[in-house]
């Protein structure tokens, strides 16, 4: 029973870094209709410039975070106004900004395998202190996880709910061809909401790269399982990504309980299609009108 | 006038194309006399560290022997990718670049283009283990046996750690599938307890429960395969978790080995007698020329690539050589004299070459404990 309730923890803890790469994927996929492959690109390159800022500038970890996370951002833009938006401007399908994003991922791996090489690289060999409750364990680094990232979603989620910017943010997911019509920039709307998404992926990126250590070739793996905790809980509302996020963690956790950790990806895609099977809108998803899809 | 316009425009015409068939034709009776090696190795994409550390290597033997022996030879590389049908793709074009032999890096590679090798009648030396390789006769394998290492790590698990039990993790990929699954094996044929037997991704988020299940029916010592960040994540993870036994693992820590957390706990690991910080002169000698060519530190890899391409060029005595008869003399290989020691290629077509156990110094240092 105690380790069915750890592997429960490592589980939750798992969910909430997870959470905010569900974010940074589901604000682009709902408002921008961009399966955000690049994201994967992000992912990776957050963690790299943690590991040059402090190994090639000798920046302290405080430092370097904050500044990470402002490069981080800074590329997300720039996704945007190299990339995205050009093909919006072109009115270019879906498929073909998908294309494009998949190049930004490719290109981006590459040279930073160039740059870093491909073996691993670690921004802390440190032991993490553990702490102890009831047989059960957790290290300082989860906690961080946990509640830094934690508190990340839940303050979006908030700002979403409450803030106007925000709300506009979200409303443009659900009906992006009125922003314009509204006379509402929809230029600036799109960048804020890749900047907003490659915030909620820097952060989780950061904590990961110093927990588990760095390798080009990491951000897919991430990037799919972000997708399908988007999917599983439901596009259109916020809190099911986190939800989707926390169950697929959760059960990624638990299959190693009784199956071998060889079984992860297949359980987890299997729940996603059997949960699309009966419910497509995913858990929480809305069922829309013909006219609204 | 326009005849004499005409007149030069053709004799030019006749000089390009003629002094190119003339270069053609030198370069040709030149390349007679060069043994052409084709590496298809992982050159981009996951594998690629592994794959430039092994090229490397090879260029580096390349000019050695180009230097002093009177046969030349010529390595030619292309990327496999580590995928089936890049390799396939890699093994065809060296195919037209007229290689005589073929050198593949890792089980993928090799098992991709090994029927068309021997159909071809190409020897195919490979940086594999792959038990169903060696069963192909044109197959050479450059690398110790799975049962040969793994044996001895049983040996010095048993004989020397002594556990009363042992949890066995290793990644979800062939060799360390085979690996782990040969050490299970080993391990309950001598007395040994096995409290569980793990798999992992290379990158897998799920570490911590993979290790917390590990962990559970308190193995006395952990007996470890893998490679990329989740193998250092779980080593560490051990430590974390708060697990002060012996953990034992094999040479692809060297690709990690920075990265991992140095604890005064025992680490132990089978290895060769190749280590960075090397007392040994000839390996002094090695990495610092490798570093200084190409400004990198050479790991387990490229040793392995080193010396197997060795093997290779001290067997090519004449300029008579026909590839299989080529293949025939390196099966021959016995006690050549190597940067690792004395190696040979046993009658099975495996590298035998000395091993050792090493241990992790809490100052970050290996030691051989186990010769």
């Amino acid at each position: 029973m105690t380790l069915l309730l750890q592997l429960f923890i490592n589980g939750l803890v798992q969910g909430m870094p997870l959470a905010c790469l569900a974010v940074g994927f589901g604000l682009v996929y709902r408002s921008l209709r961009i399966f955000h492959l690049a994201m994967g690109a992000q992912f990776i390159l957050t963690g790299y410039i943690l590991y040059a800022l402090m190994n090639w500038f000798n920046m302290g970890l405080m430092t370097a975070i904050p500044l990470t996370i402002v490069l981080a951002v800074a590329f997300g833009a720039l996704i945007e106004k190299g990339v995205y938006l050009p093909f919006f401007n072109k009115k270019s399908s879906a498929g073909v900004t998908m294309i494009a994003s998949l190049g930004v991922m490719i290109i981006v791996e590459n040279v930073i395998a160039l740059i870093f090489g491909n073996n691993v690289k670690s921004i802390s060999t440190d032991l993490e202190p553990i702490y102890l409750w009831h047989g059960l364990k957790i290290t300082r680094i989860q906690l961080i996880q946990m509640l830094v990232c934690g508190a990340c979603f839940v303050g979006l989620g908030v700002l979403v709910q409450k803030n106007k910017w925000f709300k506009v943010i979200w409303a443009m997911g659900d009906q992006p061809k009125l922003v314009p019509v509204m006379g509402l920039p929809l230029t600036k709307i799109r960048l804020a909401i890749m900047c907003l998404s490659a915030f909620m992926v820097a952060v989780p990126s950061v904590l990961i790269g110093y927990d588990v250590g760095l390798e080009p070739h990491t951000g897919m793996n991430y990037l799919l399982t972000a997708s399908v905790a988007v999917f599983f809980g439901g596009l259109d509302k916020y809190w099911a990504w986190g939800f989707g996020a926390i169950c697929v963690a959760i059960m990624q956790s638990i299959v190693v309980w009784q199956f071998s950790g060889e079984w992860i990806s297949l359980v987890t895609f299997a729940t996603l299609v059997f949960v699309l099977l009966f419910k497509p809108n995913g858990i929480f998803g809305v069922r829309k009108r013909m006219e609204e899809e | 006038m326009k005849k004499l316009i005409w007149g030069l425009v053709i004799v030019a015409v006749v000089a390009v194309f003629g002094g190119r068939a003339w270069y053609l034709h030198k370069q040709s009776t030149a390349e007679k006399n060069v043994v052409k090696i084709g590496a298809i190795l992982p050159l981009s994409g996951v594998m690629s560290h592994n794959g430039e550390m092994a090229l490397n290597a090879m260029k580096m033997l390349e000019d050695k022997v180009n230097a002093t022996q009177s046969v030349k030879v010529k390595v030619v590389a292309e990327d496999g990718k580590f995928t089936t049908k890049d390799s396939l793709s890699a093994f065809r074009k060296l195919q037209s670049a007229g290689i005589d032999l073929i050198l593949a890096y890792g089980d993928v590679p090799s098992k991709a283009i090994v029927y068309i090798a021997k159909e071809q009648n190409i020897p195919l030396f490979t940086v594999s283990d792959g038990k169903d390789l060696n069963a192909v006769p044109v197959v050479v394998n450059l690398i110790p046996k799975n049962e040969y290492m793994i044996d001895y790590m049983t040996k010095f698990v048993v004989e020397d750690v002594k556990p009363e039990s042992v949890a066995v993790i290793h990644q979800k990929d062939l060799a360390a599938i085979e690996k782990g699954d040969l050490m299970v094996k080993n391990l309950k044929d001598a007395g040994i307890t096995v409290t569980k037997q793990e798999q992992f991704a290379f990158d897998a988020p799920e570490v911590r429960s993979i290790v917390s299940k590990a962990l559970y029916g308190d193995p006395k010592a952990v007996v470890f395969f893998g490679w990329g960040p989740a193998y250092t994540a779980i080593l560490n993870t051990l430590r974390e978790q708060g697990f002060k036994g012996p953990i034992i693992t094999d040479w692809n820590i060297s690709a990690v080995f920075d990265s991992l957390a140095k604890t005064a706990y025992p680490l132990y690991w089978m290895d060769t007698y190749f280590d960075e910080h090397s007392t040994l002169p000839e390996v002094q000698k090695f990495v610092a020329e490798y570093k200084q060519r190409y400004n990198m530190v050479p790991d387990i890899f490229a040793m392995l690539s080193y010396i197997g391409t060795q093997t290779i060029t001290s067997s090519l005595k004449t300029n008579n050589y026909q590839p299989m008869t080529v293949m025939q003399d390196v099966i021959k290989t016995h006690d050549l004299p190597t940067v690792l020691g004395k190696v040979s290629i046993g009658d099975d077509r495996y590298l035998e070459l000395p091993l050792v156990i090493k241990q992790m110094q809490s100052d970050g240092t290996a030691k051989i404990v186990k010769e």
